[in-house]
């Protein structure tokens, strides 16, 4: 059946929208994007008007401040920006297909974005794009990551294109020196060193993006343009940075080359679902599975999460035991008989075990440990293979 | 633990640095505790240092020489780590657990804020040092993780003065904590009266 196009469609040979075929293929891909603020409620609203079906990822809400910048309606300051997004790009495009999810790309397990065929950083951290970078590499899945300067000092902006499945190129990391790292941290540390005994304190609130939104959409225009381009095909982007100067009317693009010494290890992961879900399967089960598809013992990881396994009371000094990532550990559980507060034990915490030292919680499910929903665990045999598993939340698995 | 090779190498490296230190102090030894060829855990006893212990009483007791074990365990992302809690789960102070300092609340130390991501085993060491010997202390509850602790140095800060330190790097011919070492370190050593 000829698909049917709304007066709306336009074909745009600039970018590469030649025809309807051209047109279907943007429509068939999903793309997600990371923080709908300033920059990215301006892509939302040109992916939208081209009917690109979308996932918004975002944790905030609409604040006052925000309305001078990010180009929210009044009415809608308390609203999850996602959903103030999602409300806007329909009444745009009716036939944009959009999903709002509110939460914290933290939070995300590693699989949960591996549908998405193209995945857009707006995100106003480093430490939430390190994150996001990840995520997408381990998945294979292209990322275009634009900036625009925060500080409301400068007109300036900056445009990345990486594409893990391309040869020896270059990734997020590759040209972050000591200082962005130190930065990272800084940007992530705890109001004082009593929060960190608070339970689950969580990254700090960043400061709200002072930047104009002329120059978000500048930046916005291009990232959008790169977007559409590599949805069609179109890679010569990645590998490159565009940095975007307005203060000095400067345009520049430099081609960035993978860094010998860089600290990632730039490598895909190839996943595959065991059986069952994170409700049903235990540890056991996906010991039994990983040492049936690698032919021997192995040693379980999960990808960035510390799993506790005694709790220290610093007023008492008892001991008991746990069995939960450090992140799920909920407030009640961490309060001692005594009053004061069990913090778990650092040195105690395991980042990967093997089938001896699973001994006390082998047999819980990964929803009991508090495993994130569609998270990744790897399994790491004796002889050096590896595989990796993916930990579905949707009942009956992947 | 598994680790990709850019983390093994540091880990190799890191272990390395740090029996490199041990072998130029008199007061640090590092221990591989699991005994596995690139270790991720370590624990670094601290010997001969004058501190301070809260009794059961709640009395402070001045301890001219004692032990410390404090453990260093490096995630897998250490490297890249975005976790503000990292720091938290990087070093553990073990014993004793009544070490008295207003950064302190064992099994929590707190380095400060000028851990990063990646930072090498020396500096890690430099900096617990810097804590267990009073060199580094917050007396603001507000940046502080024992409050009592804050208010017991602002009104005895001629404690400091007192405490006297062996200095990290230094090795005299009779190198007593490699026998020190071969004992356990027990929490009612150099316990409260």
């Amino acid at each position: 059946m000829t698909p049917q196009f709304s007066p709306r469609d336009t074909r745009l040979a600039a970018i590469g929208l030649n025809n309807d075929v051209d047109l279907l293929t943007l429509r068939h891909h999903t793309v997600v994007i990371a923080g709908v603020g300033t920059l990215g409620g301006e892509v939302v609203r040109h992916l939208a008007m081209l009917g690109v079906p979308m996932v918004l990822i975002d944790r905030g809400l609409v604040e006052p401040e925000n309305l001078g910048t990010q180009g929210f309606a009044a009415d809608q300051v308390g609203l999850p920006k996602v959903n103030a997004r999602t409300r806007l790009a329909q009444q745009l495009n009716p036939d944009c297909h959009v999903v709002p999810y509110h939460m914290d790309i933290e939070t995300l397990g590693l699989a949960a974005l591996r549908h998405a065929d193209l995945i857009l950083c707006c995100l106003d951290s480093f430490a939430a794009r390190l994150v996001l970078h990840e995520i997408t590499w381990r998945l294979g899945i292209p990322l275009v990551d634009a900036a625009v300067d925060g500080s409301g000092e400068r007109l300036y902006g900056r445009l990345n294109v990486y594409h893990p499945r391309q040869p020896e190129t270059p990734c997020m990391l590759c040209s972050w020196d000591e200082a962005i790292f130190a930065q990272v941290m800084q940007e992530r540390s705890v109001a004082g060193c009593p929060t960190w005994l608070e339970a689950a304190p969580g990254a700090s609130d960043a400061p709200p993006t002072l930047a104009i939104s002329s120059l978000a959409s500048v930046v916005a225009g291009l990232q959008t343009v790169q977007a559409i381009r590599m949805l069609l095909g179109d890679t010569r982007g990645v590998g490159h940075e565009q940095i975007i100067d307005i203060d000095h009317t400067l345009f520049q693009d430099a081609v960035v080359r993978r860094a010998p010494h860089c600290r990632f290890d730039h490598r895909i992961w190839p996943l595959t679902a065991p059986p069952g879900d994170a409700w049903t399967q235990s540890v056991d089960d996906l010991f039994r599975h990983a040492e049936a598809a690698l032919g021997g013992a192995v040693t379980l990881q999960v990808h960035r999460r510390l799993l506790a396994t005694e709790l220290l009371c610093s007023t008492c000094g008892s001991k008991r035991p746990i069995a939960k990532f450090v992140h799920a550990i909920p407030p009640a559980e961490m309060s001692c008989s005594c009053g004061g507060l069990a913090q778990p034990v650092g040195f105690s915490c395991l980042a990967a075990f093997n089938r001896s030292q699973a001994d006390g919680f082998g047999h819980k499910t990964w929803q009991q440990l508090g495993l994130p929903a569609d998270d990744v665990v790897s399994a790491h045999g004796a002889n050096g293979s590896k595989a990796h598993f993916i930990i579905s939340m949707h009942k009956g698995g992947n | 633990m598994i680790h990709d090779s850019i983390m093994q190498s540091f880990l190799h490296e890191s272990f390395a640095e740090g029996r490199a230190l041990s072998r130029q102090s008199d007061i640090l030894t590092i221990v591989n505790p699991a005994d596995e060829p690139v270790p991720s855990k370590l624990l670094g006893y601290f010997y001969g240092l004058p501190h301070l212990r809260r009794c059961p009483d709640g009395t402070v007791k001045r301890i001219a020489q004692g032990s410390i074990v404090v453990g260093i365990s490096f995630p897998p992302d250490y490297l890249r780590s975005t976790d503000p809690l990292m720091p938290l789960h990087l070093i553990s102070l073990l014993a004793p657990a009544t070490f008295f300092h207003p950064n302190v609340k064992a099994p929590v130390l707190c380095p400060g804020s000028k851990l990063t991501p990646g930072m090498s085993l020396t500096e890690l060491i430099w900096h617990i040092y810097d804590i267990l010997t009073y060199r580094n202390l917050n007396t603001d509850e507000r940046d502080a993780l024992d409050p009592v602790a804050c208010r017991y140095f602002r009104q005895h800060p001629e404690v400091l003065a007192e405490l006297q330190p062996p200095p990290l790097r230094h090795r005299t011919p009779l190198h007593i904590a490699s026998i020190a070492a071969t004992q356990p370190v027990q929490e009612g050593d150099d316990a409260c009266l």
